[in-house]
């Protein structure tokens, strides 16, 4: 897993938290994903990447964090399970994919269009022989997360 | 020789083509056989003109038409000699237009010799081309009906209406005579250019591609490959498997034979057919003249051809697989040969599986400890960098002392670099490098893992080793100390005392192979004396570690001791004062308090790091981990004899239910 095939979706995270919801999000340690963890998110962005590398980028989110995210982009207060979170949180995800797309320029790397699945504990089922990297965040309304699995297809 | 022997067929083909013979595609040949035949028939036919014309004494006639018929015979000659067919053409063309003008002019039997015109459209288009030909028949046309419209050369007196439809009927002719010389023309170079493009395809095409009669006797059409493939440079109307008889054995030459007829006994489906076919893959030799021969494998396929009326009812396809089936064997021969020498390897290293999946499953839990913590949102960063540093010290550890020098390695790097974040200060960052090059140890891990589990199955079907039962610690100690012993160049044996296989509990299993890997490092880089030193102790040449277990009601005891050089306060302080965390409290401590040093953190009395020892991170590992399971640790030496670690640890609860 490179670093620099990670890094641009972090940044495009953050940049679009700050820049579009006013969040500041707050780095936590990141650690290794076992395969079957369990995890306490409740709606999740899901991210495919094709080319020198293969694999997911997940992003997930408590409902609470989804909801808080889905009122200030609709601009009045939701519950969490409005049917406008979806769509807001798909868009965000989108958006994100969109921004890190331009710090991926410089490889041969294609990322698929965001799919979103949602449902209280959820679980992703990884492909197996690739090591999980998760990396939390904190944000004052609630905490997110990205799971990366990556696979190098072309060693640098 | 034989090529003067002609049949008089040939011969005639000969005169006829002006010598090209079958050179020439079929719409050019059968313009020259005509323009050679007009060329003929008209010379013959002016000359016995002539003849008779001299017999009756009609001397001046008989003088014009030898001039004439010698002038067609010298354009016959000139067509031979140049092969410029459109210009013996012209020539012809223009001999005929007067011969038939002259024909019309003269009228002959009640005016007859007119109708000879109506051949001239065919006979110009055909040999001078749709454009031309056109041009000389419309000059001809107006000539004729000059000739029998104008009342002085009208000889015959044909009334005028019966003239326009002369020459109605000639302009008829001539029109239809255009459109069929067009569309012969286009229809000419249409299949010209489809046999152009057949002809390429046979050429180039790296397959053998023939059809076959039902005698399976092979067609003229098939490709140029084919003839290097069966050696033949005419293969055309042979039987195929006459092609083969040189080259192949006499059973599958049978078996061929009997395979063949059955594509013309209906019965049998075309599925079934490529299935037994014994050609599907043949070894051949064809012999060379020269007296060697030339070995080639090729594959034959069969097809049959739809048209049941054909011809040739039955396509062969055969395809040079010589260097596939040479490839394939080669690969064969490989495998064979790498599982050979897996056997061997694996009986070199010797490598005993049991312990070798321990080794996973512990790294597996260490990784997992690891990422537990880091996952806590209590623990700070400089305490993961810490467990991290301490995991993989014990990684690198187990690792080395298995043999796995490339992990170990790997892991070593891994630690500098934890190291660096910690002596350097960190950032976020540097947190997510550092998962990520965990990630990779973890893959690493379990690459390792398929490699064991793949020599476990090696092992189970080659039974060259069971797995061991009884006491796998004492057993792996051994080893590790004999691994050890190797490196170091120092010879070592251990003693087992009150070892049995439930002295150990199992909650302990693990902590105490760790805490024992370390002490083995240690007594092997810091307390061992090389050979001279020890014979001047008077002590064995081999060093000895001793091991043993005891219980009593409230702890099991574990004590290590090995009978090496012991503590050295004097060097531990020497060490100590050029630290700047010690260099004052160094002078005045005691030698217990000195002895308890090497448990911390970054202390080591070696000079540089290595994979053996070096780091200051083992004693400190061994402290950490037996505080943690609620243990005690002493330590007892005596300068120059000995050094003895006593680790006592809680009973747990399910032992203490056993017991």
């Amino acid at each position: 897993m490179d670093i620099a095939h990670i890094e641009p979706f972090i940044e495009a995270t953050v940049g679009v938290f700050r820049d579009m919801l006013g969040m500041e999000s707050q780095f936590l340690t990141p650690y290794l994903l076992g395969a079957d963890l369990k995890h306490e998110w409740d709606i999740s962005g899901i991210i495919g990447i094709a080319g020198d590398s293969k694999g997911v980028v997940v992003i997930s989110f408590t409902a609470e964090l989804a909801a808080e995210i889905t009122s200030v982009l609709v601009g009045h207060k939701v519950a969490s399970d409005d049917p406008d979170v979806i769509d807001a949180v798909g868009e965000l995800v989108n958006i994100i994919a969109g921004n890190a797309k331009k710090g991926l320029e410089e490889f041969r790397l294609s990322i698929s269009l965001p799919s979103i699945i949602r449902g209280s504990n959820h679980q992703i089922s990884w492909q197996s022989d690739v090591p999980i990297v998760g990396i939390p965040f904190r944000t004052a309304s609630g905490k997110f997360h990205l799971s990366v699995g990556l696979e190098n297809i072309i060693s640098s | 020789m034989q090529a003067k022997v002609k049949k008089p067929a040939a011969l005639v083909m000969d005169v006829l083509t002006s010598g090209t013979n079958s050179a020439l595609e079929a719409g050019q040949r059968s313009r020259v056989v005509f323009l050679n035949s007009v060329t003929l028939a008209g010379g013959i036919m002016i000359a016995l003109f002539a003849a008779l014309n001299f017999s009756v004494g009609n001397l001046p006639l008989a003088i014009a038409c030898a001039s004439v018929s010698a002038i067609v015979f010298a354009n016959f000659a000139f067509i031979r000699a140049t092969r410029r067919f459109l210009a013996g053409g012209a020539v012809d063309c223009i001999i005929i237009f007067l011969f038939y003008l002259l024909l019309a002019y003269s009228g002959g039997e009640a005016g007859s010799g007119v109708l000879w015109s109506m051949t001239y459209p065919l006979i110009a288009l055909f040999l001078l081309g749709p454009v031309w030909g056109s041009a000389v028949a419309l000059s001809y046309g107006g000539a004729v009906a000059a000739v029998i419209f104008h009342p002085l050369l009208n000889k015959s007196g044909f009334p005028p209406l019966y003239s326009a439809r002369v020459v109605g009927t000639y302009f008829f002719i001539w029109v239809f005579a255009l459109i069929y010389e067009t569309v012969r023309r286009a229809t000419q170079a249409r299949l010209l250019e489809a046999k152009k493009q057949t002809d390429d395809i046979l050429a180039g095409v790296y397959d053998g591609i023939f059809l076959m009669d039902r005698n399976f006797r092979l067609g003229a059409v098939h490709s140029k490959r084919l003839e290097e493939l069966v050696e033949s440079t005419d293969p055309a109307g042979k039987p195929l498997l006459d092609l083969l008889a040189p080259a192949l054995a006499k059973k599958d030459f049978d078996a061929a034979s009997d395979y063949l007829d059955l594509f013309f006994a209906g019965t049998v489906n075309e599925a079934l057919l490529a299935e037994i076919n014994p050609l599907s893959e043949i070894g051949l030799n064809f012999p060379r003249p020269d007296g060697s021969s030339v070995s080639r494998r090729l594959r034959f396929q069969f097809i049959r051809i739809a048209s049941a009326a054909s011809p040739f009812p039955l396509m062969g396809v055969a395809s040079d697989v010589t260097d596939e089936y040479a490839l394939k064997r080669k690969l064969e021969a490989e495998e064979k040969e790498h599982k050979r020498s897996m056997e061997s390897l694996f009986q070199i290293i010797h490598v005993d599986p049991a312990m070798m999946r321990e080794f996973i499953s512990d790294t597996e839990a260490e990784l997992e400890t690891v990422s537990d913590l880091m996952r806590s949102e209590e623990s700070s960063g400089a305490e993961v960098l810490e467990t991290l540093f301490q995991s993989a010290h014990a990684i690198k550890g187990n690792a080395a002392l298995l043999g796995l020098q490339e992990f170990a390695s790997k892991v070593h790097d891994y630690e500098d670099s934890v190291k660096a974040k910690i002596d350097g200060g960190h950032q976020w960052r540097d947190l997510l490098e550092l998962t990520l090059a965990l990630a990779d140890i973890k893959k690493e891990l379990d690459s390792l893992k398929f490699l064991i589990q793949k020599i476990l199955r090696f092992q189970s079907e080659t039974k060259t080793a069971g797995l061991r039962d009884g006491s796998l610690l004492t057993w792996s100690i051994e080893k590790i100390v004999k691994r050890e012993s190797a490196r170091c160049g120092i010879p070592a044996s251990v003693r087992f005392e009150g070892f049995n296989r439930d002295s150990v509990p199992d909650e302990y299993r693990k902590l105490a192979k760790d805490v024992i890997i370390q002490l083995i490092r240690n007594s092997f880089a810091h307390g061992f004396e090389d050979k001279r030193t020890r014979a001047e102790r008077r002590k064995d040449e081999a060093g000895l570690i001793t091991l043993s277990v005891a219980w009593d009601e409230a702890n099991v005891t574990l004590r290590y001791s090995d009978d090496g050089r012991g503590l050295d306060p004097e060097l531990i302080r020497r060490k100590a004062l050029s630290l700047p965390e010690f260099s004052v409290k160094a002078k005045t401590m005691s030698a217990g308090e000195l002895g308890k040093l090497i448990f911390h953190p970054g202390f080591s009395t070696a000079e540089s790091a290595g994979l053996g020892a070096g780091r200051g991170i083992g004693m400190s590992l061994v402290k950490r981990r037996i505080g943690e399971a609620g243990g005690k640790l002493a330590v007892r030496s005596a300068l120059g004899r000995y050094l003895e670690f006593v680790v006592s640890l809680p009973i747990p609860r399910s032992a203490e239910a056993v017991s």
